[in-house]
């Protein structure tokens, strides 16, 4: 029998439909300045991770920082009764493991079960910024709720921002002062999850110094949208850890809008675990290709020719476009294709393979 | 008494009225294990060597599962328990073993030199049970000296066909009784007369009540109230009291005379841990016997102690509601033996106060429409809360059930709908605060619902969902509708009780009388009926 753990110290659950991993391993580097932490071990998330993590943790610990999973129901529910978050995150509500569910609401009432189940005196993270989180119902929550994002309404909210050097530069108000901050990976989303970080560590007591100490060491795991530099001014964006439709469309957004290369190609292969959103899911990302400045984009498996067709259909230059089912074809095509001044961008589901792809690149070319 | 005995909070208002009794041995082990997150099921079982069907319940976790018959395992050695349960031959074992025991004998004569002889070394007065037969005994009384019992047994001898006379020592000695289970002792109590103490300002009448309140709680199939009548009259009138007397402060008045049922009065913390070591010394003579109870004599000043008899079928209602004093929290000990890696983890501990329903476990499975039943697990989740609900309505009780109990499960609420008046409801809900505090509102959202009020609730509330109608026929004053609830259900509760009494007594009789009559039908075509016709006839003639 597994009795609930209540932590008299700040006990972070991390939920989320997507960046959970990322702002969990922000939140534990901005906490670690200051507190002898605890955090959960790369993307392990789910109860029976949680149930291992619980075991680990001792007096020692100063502040708990978990990632957990809710991707099914009654699963936040299950976590939270391991482990009762007196800080919850949900930090988007999307389609990603969309297969346990029927419809949008379903997953907002399973990323839900953060705020039923935990400290309900305890404070609430929200995204501002993200569609469906909007649709959580918060009128009977009696803990407080903090709102991140980079719309006017959040309550800590990212100004400013600019590709420079590798990572995300932006400000945020901090007692009033707009601070400048840098984040050393990329992407506007991952602003947005650096966001709930710098909100923790703000009410926990961090003062806008530790806050750029922590984040200064903040590290994602290779495939996170990781950049490599690479011989003959190649950029290897690598996003192949996972992916599901909107995180695509963000690592998208991130190639065309803050890598500065002369020639952008992207290489996205299925998303998994969709179920009933699969055929959307893929084609919300081969609508968004259009508004996008690429050279080439090469897509790989059978769910992928959704985002062929409805790129074709939404008027996407059709030359542009290469599908493949046959992964060694592919790698010999995107070495060849990996030209000097080139930036490539690979995106898919881990389950998609697509480590085998860089490690090819990376043997092919030198990181500099 | 002092009518404030402690019992096991965990106990108060989790106990159902299906598990009053005898049951109550069953069910206090059986929610100790339950709460603790143990798997609990129930199953009909045929003995062969009983020749019956008998319940059997099951403790388990992934790792083992031991079966239980009423409060006691598998694992307790058979032999052993069949070994004490003859009196006599343990007391033998005992006295093998240095162990002090009452000194006992049998005798069928009334002479006085043989009685003499037998009780040469008993402390008199010594106690007389007429043995009619090996198995069964008939009245006990008690005698000074061996004259006394010479005449007695004399007497007895001119009238009846005893079989024989056991004489005990130390007849007027108070009984102790202590409980066992893996060589500790759980807890001692000892039988008293009923009284109330005095406290100088209320009369006995007043403290009676007092006294009656805690009696009422106890999960006893029979009403252990005392009630204000001629014969509470005379028990205090040989104490020169009235019913509306005052007794003075600290002052001790009987209620019920000595020849009466008697109250267990807690006395676990009056030994010394040697005294306790001596009573597990006692069960450790017989292997196996890992719970069991010691009935003993004992003199607190000298610690002088002897044992009487050793139980190994005992119950434990007497330790779990003693009159004065602490309960003994048997059950737990129990559980703390069989599973003691759940030691100290109590599922209940940050949840409202759950219990399982143990009516269906009664019903269905003595009634044999079932043969085994899982006990949904404890719920066990953060942010539980326990409120009750009334409200007003004349909204059609059809639909009013449909919405509550549609509500219930999708709201995954745990409680009781009950219908306290034509137009008064009230409901105990167990479930996340965030969905109690929407179905409150919900309500109020409902035209045909009016006065909606709201409360915490502390009490026991039972898994799943039930619906119980609590109407009584009499009409009641709109200002004692509110106080309804508790009143209703303890009624209910106790009228019910009675009735299933009654009509379990009559089914009895009923079946008795009718296999009387199959056995007399029979026998009258039988065929030694006909050939001793004659002589009925000649006897019938003649007189007896």
């Amino acid at each position: 029998m597994h009795t609930t753990l209540y932590l008299d110290v700040p006990t972070i659950g991390i939920t989320g439909s997507f960046g959970k991993t990322t702002t969990k391993e922000i939140t534990a580097a901005l906490l670690s300045v200051k507190y002898d932490i605890f955090k959960s071990k790369r993307n392990y998330n789910t109860v029976r991770s949680t149930r291992r993590h619980v075991k680990k943790i001792t007096d020692e610990h100063e502040a708990v920082v978990m990632e957990m999973t809710m991707g099914n129901k009654e699963t936040g529910k299950n976590q939270c009764t391991l482990i009762q978050p007196n800080i919850g995150v949900i930090t988007s509500v999307g389609h990603a493991h969309f297969e346990n569910f029927t419809s949008i609401h379903e997953t907002v009432s399973s990323k839900s079960e953060m705020m039923k189940y935990m400290d309900p005196k305890g404070t609430l993270y929200l995204n501002d910024d993200d569609e469906y989180s909007q649709l959580i119902d918060t009128k009977y929550f009696t803990g407080n709720i903090i709102k991140c994002g980079i719309t006017e309404s959040a309550d800590y909210r990212a100004t400013d921002l600019k590709f420079n050097n590798g990572g995300m530069e932006f400000h945020v108000e901090l007692n009033s002062v707009n601070e400048y901050m840098f984040l050393p990976i990329l992407g506007e989303h991952n602003v947005v999850n650096a966001l709930f970080g710098i909100a923790i560590a703000d009410k926990l007591g961090l003062t806008p110094e530790e806050i750029r100490k922590g984040l200064s060491t903040v590290k994602v795991q290779r495939g996170r949208l990781t950049l490599d530099q690479l011989e003959g001014n190649r950029s290897l964006l690598d996003d192949s850890g996972n992916a599901n439709p909107a995180a695509m469309v963000a690592g998208l957004k991130v190639l065309n809008n803050y890598l500065d290369s002369p020639k952008k190609i992207a290489l996205l292969g299925d998303m998994a675990e969709l179920g009933s959103y699969t055929q959307e899911g893929h084609e919300k990302v081969g609508g968004a290709l259009n508004n996008l400045n690429l050279d080439k984009v090469y897509l790989y498996g059978e769910s992928s020719r959704y985002i062929l067709q409805k790129a074709k259909d939404t008027g996407f230059d059709e030359k542009k476009l290469f599908h493949y089912t046959d992964m060694d074809e592919l790698i010999d095509d995107i070495i060849a294709n990996f030209e000097e001044d080139t930036a490539l961008m690979l995106k898919a589901s881990k389950s998609t393979n697509f480590i085998k792809i860089v490690k090819r690149i990376l043997a092919e070319y030198e990181r500099v | 008494m002092n009518n404030n005995p402690y019992w096991l909070s965990e106990l108060e208002g989790a106990v159902p009225e299906a598990a009053y009794g005898i049951s109550i041995n069953v069910y206090t082990i059986a929610f100790e294990a339950w709460r603790r997150g143990l798997s609990v099921s129930f199953e009909n079982v045929y003995s062969k060597s009983r020749g019956r069907h008998f319940i059997r319940y099951i403790i388990g976790n992934r790792q083992k599962n031991v079966k239980f018959t009423h409060n006691r395992s598998e694992l307790v050695s058979q032999k052993a328990v069949r070994t004490v349960a003859n009196k006599i031959a343990t007391r033998k074992i005992l006295a093998g073993k240095d162990i002090p025991a009452v000194r006992s004998g049998i005798v069928n004569t009334a002479d006085l030199d043989a009685i003499k002889n037998i009780t040469s070394d008993f402390n008199y007065p010594v106690k007389i049970t007429e043995l009619a037969s090996s198995s069964k005994n008939k009245r006990t009384v008690t005698k000074g000296s061996p004259e006394e019992v010479s005449k007695f047994i004399a007497k007895q001898k001119k009238n009846a066909k005893y079989k024989g006379f056991l004489l005990e020592e130390s007849a007027e000695e108070t009984h102790y009784y202590a409980y066992i289970v893996d060589d500790k002792v759980i807890g001692v109590y000892k039988k008293e007369t009923p009284y109330i103490t005095g406290d100088g300002s209320r009369s006995i009448n007043e403290l009676l009540k007092e006294s009656n309140i805690v009696r009422s709680r106890v999960p006893s199939i029979s009403n252990l109230e005392i009630s204000a009548d001629e014969k509470l009259e005379n028990v205090l009138k040989k104490q020169n009291y009235k019913i509306d007397s005052v007794p003075g402060s600290g002052e001790k008045v009987a209620i019920k005379s000595e020849t009466e049922s008697k109250d267990p009065v807690d006395v676990s913390d009056i030994f010394s841990e040697e005294m306790k070591d001596n009573l597990v010394n006692v069960i450790g003579v017989f292997p196996g016997l890992i719970q069991g109870e010691v009935e003993f004599h004992y003199d607190q000043d000298t610690e002088d102690y002897s044992v009487l008899s050793i139980n190994g079928r005992p119950g434990i209602r007497n330790y779990l509601y003693p009159m004065q004093g602490k309960a003994s929290p048997v059950p737990k000990a129990i559980i703390d033996y069989y599973f003691p890696e759940t030691k100290g983890k109590y599922l209940n501990d940050k949840t409202p106060k759950f219990y399982f329903d143990y009516e269906s476990v009664n019903d269905g499975l003595r009634n044999n429409r079932l043969s085994r039943i899982l006990i949904p697990k404890h719920r066990y989740e953060p942010n539980l809360v326990s409120k009750s609900i009334k409200f007003q309505s004349k909204y059609e009780l059809k639909k009013l059930k449909k919405m509550i109990k549609d509500n219930f499960i999708r709201l995954k609420f745990d409680g009781e709908f009950n219908v306290l008046d034509d137009s008064l409801f009230e409901l105990t809900i167990v479930g996340n605060y965030q969905d109690v505090a929407y179905f409150y509102d919900y309500l109020q959202t409902k035209k045909y619902l009016n006065d909606i009020s709201t409360a915490d609730y502390d009490s026991g509330v039972g898994i799943g969902y039930s619906f119980n109608d609590l109407r009584s026929s009499e009409p009641e004053t709109s200002d004692k509708m509110l106080k309804k609830t508790d009143i209703a259900k303890a009624d209910k509760e106790k009228s019910s009780r009675q009735i299933r009494q009654y009509k379990k007594k009559i089914c009895q009789r009923n079946d008795r009388i009718t296999a009387l009559e199959q056995e007399i039908e029979n026998l009258k075509n039988s065929k030694s009926w006909k050939v001793t016709e004659p002589v009925r006839k000649i006897r019938s003639k003649f007189g007896r």
